[in-house]
């Protein structure tokens, strides 16, 4: 698969924007004057130590919090519009399936919210469930299923309403290796038919290597970006992607940005 | 590949196969019957042996020819039966409510003991009704409203530590000595429990599961009927069940300081004071049995509301 085509119009602009949590004394600032731009179809990865403010500017960016000063523009709009318009598929640390649902019912959910039509919604789920290989599944109730299973529910529920953009908050942290490693494989699988712009936040280093186009290394106090790494490994990605040199060397200069914070 | 199934699931799986339901239930409940069994014989055999004065105590056998004698077997179905039509008759013509108590007594026939015990059990459920409505009401108020819970909650907290039952005398006064000051020391006693379950529910939503809804631009109402009252419903039936056992207990105390004569909290007391405990102890059976019923009925009600809760999940799921 051929590198995702690159518009040149970014589809999230950030803008120097800070984020102060409290006031006087006890302020925190959990981002300094950040600027970046997203092209459409990008994956980009938002990596660093806890506290550098990866989460908070992937929340800034969902209209899920507000900046203190700069400016963020997603398609041009502002973040709380482009959340009115449906332009945000979100997935966090934790699942976040609700029990009296089945599977189904759980994907479902955000097309009941946004009135589409029963035959519609029969339809996309099932259409989402497939790609997550998860049809069999479908009248199963989320504690039934794994850890793995359950996220990958969590993903195709994101995705079932087809937003043009999908934020995902550390999605595999609390995984094990192997499974995550998986689930790395097959969300690159499923960007790769859908063609979203991701933007991932992550402490896994090699995940971010993987997954990426570009891996953004933040630094806190105050959270600022430190570098932004472009990853040239070739598509499509495979399990033997992780054991070429070049894969290496990238995790190496992530790590190494790292460590200068 | 073989996988070495530890000795107790084998004989849990083998269970599944070879006994059926019934037997089941029967090994769950069995050791409690047991004890049961055991702690009455050994109450008639200690009567005996120790020759305890029957001012004192009475033997399960002397108890439960009394309560034979007060509720003919033959009785209870025709008079449950009966009951139920006048009680559903009376309740759809409101001229009859007042009397709808001693109507219901009357249905019973001769097991006049279940008799006094629906004309209580009616207190309780009218309260539980009232109560638990109220409480409901109020916490969905108080939870769309925080700024309600600073006016309303110190008061409810208080009202709610001291002993409701002292405001008994109180409440036969404003509600008169029939079943009307029962319902509402059983209200008053119910409302509590519910409205804090009910507030603390619909505050039990997770911050990731409330962004989710947002992430949709979804509407306060899609939130609450989608998330905050999935959430809030197994917290609402545990006030619920507690609530079930605190109105029968409302209901029989509050009679303690009078009430009609008929009614089942009335009786216990007088008959006691007259060192007719068989009477008394028959009584308070049928308080136990109506109790425990009221409990069951909420509970199933929670299983069939709730199939997907934790608590109902079992292992082999």
């Amino acid at each position: 698969m051929a590198q995702p085509p690159v518009d040149s119009t970014p589809i999230v602009s950030i803008e120097n924007v800070s984020k102060v949590f409290g006031n006087g004394a006890n302020s925190t600032t959990a981002l300094h004057r950040v600027n970046l731009s997203i092209q459409a179809g990008e994956f980009v990865s938002l990596i660093g130590p806890s506290g550098c403010g990866k989460s908070t500017l992937l929340r800034l960016v969902a209209d899920l919090l507000q900046p203190t000063e700069g400016t963020i523009r997603v398609k041009g709009k502002t973040p709380r519009q482009a959340r009115l318009d449906r332009d945000y598929g979100m997935v966090f640390q934790s699942p976040v399936l609700y029990d009296w649902r089945t599977v189904k019912r759980n994907v479902q959910l955000p097309l009941e919210i946004m009135r589409y039509p029963p035959a519609e919604r029969e339809r996309l789920a099932e259409e989402m469930l497939a790609l997550v290989g998860l049809a069999e599944f479908r009248n199963h109730r989320p504690w039934q299923l794994s850890g793995g299973m359950q996220q990958r529910v969590a993903i195709a529920r994101a995705l079932a309403f087809k937003p043009s953009i999908l934020l995902m908050d550390e999605p595999f942290g609390a995984l094990d290796e192997l499974t995550r490693e998986r689930m790395n494989y097959e969300l690159l699988n499923i960007w790769g038919q859908t063609n979203t712009t991701v933007i991932f936040v992550t402490h896994s280093i090699p995940e971010a290597v993987f997954l990426s186009s570009r891996v953004v290394v933040m630094t806190p106090r105050p959270g600022k970006i430190e570098k932004v790494i472009p990853i040239d490994l070739p598509r499509p990605r495979t399990f033997e992607t992780r054991e070429q040199t070049r894969f290496f060397e990238l995790v190496t200069e992530v790590r190494e940005s790292l460590r200068e914070t | 590949m073989a996988i070495e199934v530890p000795e107790i699931y084998a004989e849990r799986a083998a269970d599944r196969l070879i006994f059926g339901r019934a037997t089941r239930l029967t090994r769950r409940y069995a050791p409690a019957l047991a004890v049961f069994v055991l702690v009455i014989l050994a109450w008639e055999w200690a009567f005996h042996y120790f020759q305890i004065g029957s001012f004192l105590l009475r033997p399960p056998s002397s108890i439960a020819r009394k309560f034979v004698e007060l509720c003919p077997p033959a009785s209870i179905g025709p008079g449950f039966a009966n009951a139920a039509v006048t009680f559903v008759s009376g309740l759809a013509q409101p001229s009859r409510w007042s009397r709808l108590g001693l109507d219901v007594y009357g249905a019973m026939g001769d097991c006049t003991l279940f008799g006094r015990g629906l004309y209580t059990f009616m207190e309780a459920i009218g309260g539980y009704i009232i109560g638990c409505g109220l409480g409901l009401l109020v916490g969905l108020g108080i939870a769309r409203w925080p700024a309600a819970s600073r006016l309303i909650m110190p008061y409810a907290i208080a009202t709610n530590s001291i002993p409701i039952i002292a405001l008994s005398p109180i409440m036969t006064v404003w509600f008169g000595i029939e079943q009307g000051s029962k319902i509402a020391i059983v209200a008053v006693m119910t409302f509590f429990p519910m409205l804090l379950s009910t507030i603390r529910g619909l505050h039990s939503a997770d911050r990731a599961s409330l962004d989710l809804m947002r992430s949709y631009a979804a509407t306060e109402l899609e939130v609450f009927f989608k998330l905050r009252l999935p959430t809030a419903l197994p917290f609402m039936f545990s006030a619920l069940k507690v609530a079930t056992t605190l109105s029968m207990i409302g209901a029989v105390v509050a009679e303690f300081f009078g009430g009609f004569t008929k009614a089942l909290g009335v009786y216990i007391k007088s008959e006691a004071s007259l060192l007719h405990l068989d009477e008394a102890w028959a009584a308070i059976i049928v308080a136990c049995v109506l109790g425990i019923a009221f409990y069951w009925v909420i509970a199933l009600i929670e299983r069939l509301a709730l199939p997907w809760h934790v608590s109902f999940r079992t292992s082999d799921e």
